[in-house]
């Protein structure tokens, strides 16, 4: 009897943004019949809509296919899709840890960028097989010898078979999954081991709890086993098991080594299902779990405060409810005497930031005020003592302060040559050191810096796409920590200091970088009836200064014909528009000023 | 439907709106329609028989536009003589007519005045020919000069001018040409008006091309208007009005009652406030003469208003207020720099 595993294929799908993977991925979709056309919504894994307007997939997926290959064989295709973001790295890895194999999509008209040469490498650490895809050949401007070449220059894969398709048009998308079946190897495992199945993603389901996405490397798990997740020692009666298909769940009997499906077992949070786990069962459990676990730690931390002071029990359940579902978040309640009672989260990076706080301003309606993100710095006190402050309101007394330190990245930016310079003067700016640079191809260098973080999670994206009209990418792991001199920064408006404004920076850039947010600020908050001093200061120094001159005019001149409904709205307006402002004394700032202090890059 | 006569009670004001224009000027978002013969005359009729359905005492008729003076003089006169037949007319009440100077009115004016109306109020916005122009005002100085005179010569002396701060191409020496002018031509009256961009007008969809006077500007414009109208006799009473006082609009700001009639026409009858749209739908708009209404209207008058021990807490306690407001025992008044942020500071009260 021939193994059941010689039939099946696990792959996922590495490429860089905007190089057509979700549509790569709904082609094969149609093509094995998963999903007939009249029901496809474009991309039909990325499945919030922030994941769909930013191109972007932020959660890991998976689906079930089958396809009868050339050779007469039926195969089921377990397609696991990955996070394409650097703030994911970490659930990148597991994704591919649960595949033999990847699919590499290239741009014929782009070519390698930082982010897929990062995945691509992180597959091979993984000896995942590679299965090179040359994308877009439908465009005029296509190049797909040029990118062939250049693929086997830098990652030194063969080409020669390479397919290349138009994933818009469907043109040699179905070579692709011959390549799959030809080029992936089975899975090897052992279902008569003990079980280890790896958890490489987990979802919050309000009436199921959390679906757990797994890959069994060895035994099997069925519906009543008591199972057992390794880091955490929690214990859970399975409920149901089962595949995932284009069309939804379909529960099994039970999933054997070697496949790829859910688990749920009245799991109440995903934290207590963590990517990169290893679930047992407790009558039999293995000896080791299957390495790479880590619990991901957040990076950067900003206070979330509610606009309106009423919705701070919305924004508490809101972030529960998200918490449910990213075991990265990470939020503790936070007071400000500037913004009132909020919290104080922290994330994997910007991004990650970026999408928790849009979906709680727009699944949850909620107006929020954020603060300047920071990172974790080491503080070592004269007394010997060493702490941790995500939050300058926590910075001690300077005078107590031996030394500083601050977490430091190996980033590596991938870029034309023509850009370099730009990119180095960015680099230069943002206090980086050069450590070397490589021609990956002619025409694509990768620039290898080390850069703090606390200078990329100020709108360092931002600025690199700006100045390489969004030609290089970027892609950084931390590296550890490394002395600096840092001082925190304050904001009074007014004479009175804005808590919620401070921040710690570098000591060489605190001079410009005060001038740019007072300037900002002056350009935010509206004249008031008094004239305001915004004053930028290191312990009491003040370093900058700007002044909001008071305001002059502010009159409705005319009451038409007795229509006094004019004048009560435009009152009615302005009292709204009060409560979009933040009060400090005799103050009011509009939350806008506290955005705008965070993009400091000249437009 | 026909009310009885509410006899002893305060008299109100009437303002009867008439919408036709004969051209739109850029910056109004006012209500109006083009002007149109058959049109006048229906809604002349409308008026008369809106006017026969009430039964209230008025000592002032605003006829406020729109342009008042494209109508036939016959219409505006059957109109009044309907609100007179129907309604109680003081025999010395204020009735002012808008009128655009642009315009050949010789024979209407003499009519209206023959009529009752006594008070002809000009929308003149400026004395400068190419910021008239600019405005789309058709009329040069001269026109107007002509129409003043003859307003006086058909026996009307309480002539009110409107004049506009902040247009375009405006300077604080082109603004004194058009002071210099209402205090040369005697009027009694003067409305002064800074010029608001309302979405929707030509004005502001072309804001960036049309060359205009800087906030500081306006305010300087204000201030040198107050500044000239007062050394010439002409004294403020209200943020934008000098001179003889329209009773009629005092109505407005010392929340007394008034009927509106026409499209948009706002009213304040019985404590309620309410209007009629195009079609002629009476939508309510809210219990009137409330203390609010009481400090956003009576702040806009130089003498000020009596205020609760609240009010006048809250004005007290706040050092931001001091250099704005003026305050005697329980009375508070705006000065003129408070005139100019009054917005503001009533939003702080209220």
């Amino acid at each position: 009897m021939s193994d059941y595993k010689n039939n099946i294929r696990n792959f996922s799908i590495i490429a860089h943004i905007d190089h057509g993977k979700s549509t790569l991925a709904d082609r094969i979709l149609e093509i094995t019949g998963a999903v007939a056309k009249r029901d496809m919504t474009e991309q039909l894994l990325d499945k919030m809509d922030l994941e769909r307007e930013r191109g972007i997939t932020i959660k890991a997926h998976a689906v079930k296919l089958n396809y009868k290959s050339e050779d007469g064989e039926n195969y089921e295709l377990n397609l696991i899709d990955t996070p394409g973001h650097v703030d994911f790295g970490y659930e990148v890895s597991r994704s591919l840890a649960a595949c033999e194999g990847a699919v590499l999509i290239i741009d014929a008209t782009q070519g390698i960028e930082a982010q897929t040469l990062a995945n691509t490498f992180l597959a091979l650490d993984h000896d995942l097989e590679i299965c090179p895809v040359i994308n877009k050949i439908d465009l005029p401007a296509a190049d797909p010898d040029r990118v062939s070449k250049e693929i086997e220059d830098v990652i030194g894969l063969d080409c020669s078979e390479a397919p290349r398709v138009s994933a818009k048009t469907g043109e040699n998308v179905e070579k692709v999954l011959e390549q799959i079946v030809k080029i992936v190897p089975p899975p090897s495992g052992d279902e008569r081991a003990p079980l280890k199945a790896l958890i490489f993603d987990s979802i919050y389901d309000s009436y199921r709890g959390v679906i757990v996405y797994v890959r069994l490397m060895d035994g099997e798990i069925k519906t009543g086993d008591t199972m057992r997740m390794m880091a955490t020692g929690a214990e859970f009666n399975v409920v149901e098991v089962g595949y995932m298909t284009a069309n939804g769940m379909s529960p099994q009997k039970k999933l054997r080594a070697g496949e790829v499906g859910y688990i749920t077992a009245s799991i109440k949070t995903v934290s207590e299902a963590r990517v990169g786990d290893t679930i047992t069962l407790a009558s039999n459990p293995a000896a080791e779990p299957l390495p790479g676990y880590r619990k991901v730690n957040p990076m950067v931390f900003c206070g979330v405060y509610p606009a309106d002071g009423a919705d701070y029990e919305a924004l508490k359940e809101a972030l529960a409810k998200l918490q449910l579902n990213d075991a990265a978040l990470s939020f503790e309640p936070e007071t400000s005497s500037a913004l009132g009672f909020g919290f104080r989260c922290g994330f994997l990076g910007l991004l990650h930031l970026e999408i928790v706080q849009e979906r709680l301003e727009r699944e949850y309606d909620l107006d929020l005020v954020t603060t300047i993100p920071s990172v974790v710095y080491n503080i070592h006190m004269s007394d010997g003592n060493i702490i941790q402050i995500d939050n300058p309101s926590n910075y001690p007394d300077p005078v107590q302060i031996s030394y500083m330190e601050e977490p430091i990245t190996d980033s590596h930016i991938y870029s034309p040559p023509e850009y370099v310079g730009a990119i180095m003067d960015l680099c230069q700016e943002r206090r980086g050191i050069f450590k070397d640079m490589q021609y990956i191809a002619p025409d694509r260098v990768d620039i290898h810096y080390e850069l703090p973080l606390n200078e990329i999670i100020y709108d360092f994206f931002d600025a690199l796409k700006s100045r390489t009209r969004g030609y290089a990418s970027f892609d950084y792991e931390i590296k550890g920590y490394e002395k600096s001199e840092l001082v925190k920064l304050d904001v009074l408006l007014n004479n009175e200091q804005i808590d919620a404004l401070s921040f710690i920076v570098h000591a060489d850039k605190a001079y410009p970088r005060a001038r740019k947010i007072a300037e900002r600020l002056k350009e935010n908050i509206p004249r008031h009836l008094f004239e305001i001093p915004i004053q930028m200061a290191i312990g009491g120094k003040i370093i900058a200064r700007e002044t909001v001159k008071a305001m002059r005019k502010d009159v409705l001149a005319k009451c038409y014909g007795g229509d006094i409904s004019r004048k009560k709205k435009l009152l009615e307006k302005q009292k709204e528009g009060k409560k979009r402002m933040r009060q400090f004394g005799s103050i009011e700032v509009p939350q806008e000023a506290f955005m705008a202090v965070l993009k400091l890059e000249d437009d | 439907m026909k009310m009885t006569k509410t006899k002893g009670k305060m008299p109100k004001g009437l303002y009867i709106h008439i919408p036709f224009c004969k051209s739109f000027c850029p910056y109004c978002d006012f209500f109006k329609v083009k002007m149109d013969e058959e049109l006048c005359q229906k809604y002349t009729e409308a008026v008369v028989k809106t006017a026969a359905s009430y039964a209230l005492d008025f000592d002032t008729v605003y006829f406020g536009g729109g342009t008042p003076s494209v109508m036939k003089s016959s219409q505006i006169v059957s109109m009044l003589d309907a609100v007179r037949e129907y309604n109680n007319v003081d025999s010395d009440a204020e009735i002012t007519v808008e009128c655009n100077p642009s315009s050949d009115i010789e024979n209407f004016i003499f009519n209206v005045a023959d009529a009752g109306v006594n008070r002809i109020s000009l929308g003149m916005q400026s004395a400068v020919d190419e910021e008239r122009r600019l405005l789309g005002r058709l009329a040069d100085r001269n026109r107007v000069e002509e129409v003043i005179a003859l307003v006086r010569k058909a026996g009307i002396e309480n002539i009110s001018v409107d004049v506009m701060l902040g247009i375009p191409k405006q300077t604080s020496k082109s603004l004194d040409e058009t002071l210099k002018f209402l205090i040369d031509m005697g009027v009694l009256h003067v409305s002064a008006y800074m010029l608001k961009l309302e979405e929707g007008t030509i004005f502001y969809q072309r804001q960036d091309e049309l060359d205009l006077p800087s906030e500081d500007q306006v305010c300087d414009f204000y201030y040198q208007t107050c500044d000239t109208l007062e050394v010439a006799g002409i004294k403020q009473y209200e943020i934008s009005n000098f001179g003889l006082k329209s009773r009629h609009n005092l109505k407005y700001w010392n929340c007394e009652e008034y009927l509106g009639i026409g499209p948009y026409a706002h009213s304040f009858i019985d404590g309620k406030r309410f209007y009629f749209n195009e079609n002629l739908e009476k939508i309510d708009d809210g219990i009137g003469g409330t203390e609010e209404e009481k400090i956003m209207l009576g702040l806009r008058l130089l003498e000020g208003i009596d205020v609760s021990d609240k009010v006048l807490e809250k004005t007290k306690k706040s050092s931001d207020l001091r250099e704005y407001i003026n305050i005697e025992g329980s009375h508070i008044s705006l000065n003129r720099k408070g005139f100019l942020v009054s917005n503001r500071i009533i939003s702080e009260l209220i």
